[in-house]
């Protein structure tokens, strides 16, 4: 007999706010709870205690939160992080453990997970518990998106990196939960000289935007690129793009859509010189609505489209900008 | 590393891969059908090499190329020594095969171990096969050095090292000192192939093979039985649409159609 079923969610911080990803997460962690009806837990890091940042977690699932304080948090280093979480994790002998698919989670887990002697499955999109043997049945695309593959771990915990933005948060503010404060004031970062981040504020978050308009190769100079943005602009949404775009430089990674990039489900996806390689289609297939303009008829992309427009990306955006410019005046009026 | 122009030692971890793009999938099993599909070196993992080999460039020292996989990752060691690595170990044995990413991260940990130290250990982020990108943290991990993912472009400046990764926000720059573990995504930096002496130089290079015995690891604690995930079943993904595709319109047509699914779906 199992007395204490754990499921722990490593939450992620930044600039001392709780990502939204961590509380995806914790609603990943009640949905399985449900099912083992055990207690859900959230460990993160910070480098000051902000107990109305903590509170919102246990709003969002958690029904105990552990913040280790320690001025490493900061940094955004996985490595570092990993070692002040090794000591709580062991204390709390979670069974299953879960993380954000994020740059920070994708690090940091399995670094856990080598430092635990315990399996990890990487970027499940779905998780479920057995119902025979009561483990956890991580579920997530293989083979370039091609496949799904069910996966299931022998030894404790059990570990798995979960997509964003497929599961919404939950929030309850009517939660209760406790919270504990674990200070840890040593120096773990003999090695380290200086840790920068550079934002890039010049995009709309591409994950939280309602309509994504993404380019791809056949996106070919920048000139078709700002006649794209412009685009964006007007349809209020975050510009994304194909890997092989990112590859010419012409659009930065954080803008990357697909399996090595992010998971978008906006209302409205429009995909332009985008043909459609899986790894693409992995990272986008969940939007609600799909529209594609390429060149090429036989484009795979058109196989997922509502809408296909087949012809010259420039040729046609022009002319939609005019459209809706059209639309525009006329309202005014 | 005391003197950075003499020991700079720079080990970088390559995979042979199926390319992608050939793959097929049995519809039956929906496993994929590896004979007959051109293996290739991961793309990642010449990312990887590209920046190994500007490290080497700068501070001198030597790069050592691993690769585990069947005997016929030879080839992708040849590449790597191709694109600036003086030698190549592969670790092929039977016995660890359908090993996962902790047992894989262990078996590399051990192989690094035995010919190392090192002061950088360089990993494509991910392979595209397998998709994890788990390894090169795991390795780091198991050899308790510190690990810096998504890495983009590594400069040097005398005896420290400034790393540019990627975040979702935008970009990273950490400062440090070796010995680290560094896993490549691929930036804007030119590729530079191998020239034909280069490849015949790789060629004639002889490649050192290892297994388990010779590594000393403990095969119940790799392969398939030694690895603590497991693959229970795998399913092919279907993916289609029932949409509307116009062609041979004129631009505007196609912009008015676009506009219309807008409106109807309170979009505009």
């Amino acid at each position: 007999m199992r007395l204490e079923r754990k499921i722990l969610v490593l939450g992620e911080t930044f600039q001392g706010k709780i990502e939204t990803t961590s509380f995806e997460m914790l609603r990943v962690a009640q949905d399985l709870n449900q099912k083992i009806g055990g207690e859900v837990l959230f460990l993160l890091g910070t480098t000051q205690v902000n107990t109305e940042e903590l509170e919102r977690a246990i709003h969002y699932g958690a029904d105990r939160v552990y913040c280790v304080v320690n001025d490493i948090f900061g940094m955004l280093l996985p490595h570092l992080s990993a070692k002040l979480f090794l000591p709580p994790i062991k204390e709390l002998k979670p069974e299953i453990i879960l993380g954000a698919a994020t740059s920070w989670g994708r690090t940091i887990l399995p670094y856990l997970a080598a430092k635990l002697h315990t399996g990890l499955t990487a970027d499940c999109t779905s998780l479920d518990i057995d119902p025979e043997d009561g483990r956890l049945v991580q579920i997530r695309p293989a083979i370039g998106g091609n496949i799904m593959a069910t996966i299931k771990t022998r030894t404790l915990p059990q570990m798995a990196s979960v997509r964003p933005n497929l599961f919404p948060p939950r929030l309850d503010t009517s939660r209760q939960g406790e919270i504990k404060i674990l200070k840890d004031t040593t120096n773990y970062n003999p090695e380290l000289l200086k840790s920068e981040i550079v934002i890039q504020k010049d995009q709309k978050e591409l994950t939280a935007s309602k309509v994504v308009v993404s380019g791809g190769a056949g996106i070919k100079n920048k000139s078709n690129l700002e006649l794209l943005s412009k685009l964006a602009e007007k349809l209020n949404a975050a510009l994304g793009a194909s890997r092989k775009l990112v590859e010419r430089g012409l659009a930065n990674y954080p803008q990357q859509v697909g399996l090595s990039g992010k998971t978008v489900n906006p209302t409205l996806y429009l995909a332009v010189g985008i043909s459609g390689a899986i790894q693409h289609l992995a990272g986008m297939q969940g939007s609600q609505w799909i529209v594609a303009i390429n060149r090429d008829p036989e484009a795979p992309i058109f196989q997922i489209a509502d809408l296909g427009l087949v012809g010259d990306a420039r040729e046609i955006i022009t002319s939609i900008l005019e459209v809706i410019d059209e639309k525009t005046h006329e309202s005014a009026v | 590393m005391q003197n950075l122009d003499k020991t700079c030692r720079i080990a970088v971890c390559v995979k042979q891969v199926p390319e992608i793009g050939e793959a097929r999938i049995n519809p039956e099993t929906g496993t994929l059908e590896r004979s007959g599909v051109p293996l290739t070196i991961n793309p990642l993992d010449v990312a990887a090499l590209q920046i190994a080999r500007l490290i080497k460039e700068e501070v001198g020292g030597e790069m050592v190329a691993f690769s585990m996989g069947p005997i016929s990752s030879e080839r992708v060691l040849r590449d790597a020594i191709a694109w600036g690595c003086q030698r190549g170990y592969l670790i092929s044995d039977p016995r660890l095969a359908a090993s996962d990413t902790y047992a894989t991260s262990y078996i590399l940990s051990k192989t690094l171990q035995k010919f190392g130290p090192w002061d950088i250990i360089v990993f494509g982020e991910r392979a595209i096969d397998g998709d994890t990108g788990q390894v090169g943290p795991e390795v780091a991990a198991f050899l308790n050095l510190p690990v810096f993912s998504y890495v983009t472009e590594v400069a040097v400046e005398k005896e420290t090292f400034s790393i540019k990764r990627m975040i979702e926000r935008g970009w990273q720059i950490i400062k440090v000192r070796p010995p680290f573990v560094l896993t490549v995504s691929r930036g804007k930096s030119v590729v530079r192939l191998p020239t034909l002496k280069d490849k015949i130089r790789a060629h004639e290079m002889p490649i050192v093979k290892l297994d388990a015995t010779a590594l000393g690891i403990a095969t119940s604690r790799v392969g398939l039985e030694g690895s603590p995930t497991w693959v229970q079943k795998v399913e092919k993904v279907q993916v289609t649409r029932k949409g509307t595709v116009l062609r041979d319109q004129s631009p505007k047509t196609m912009a008015l159609a676009f506009k219309k699914f807008l409106e109807e779906r309170g979009l505009l």
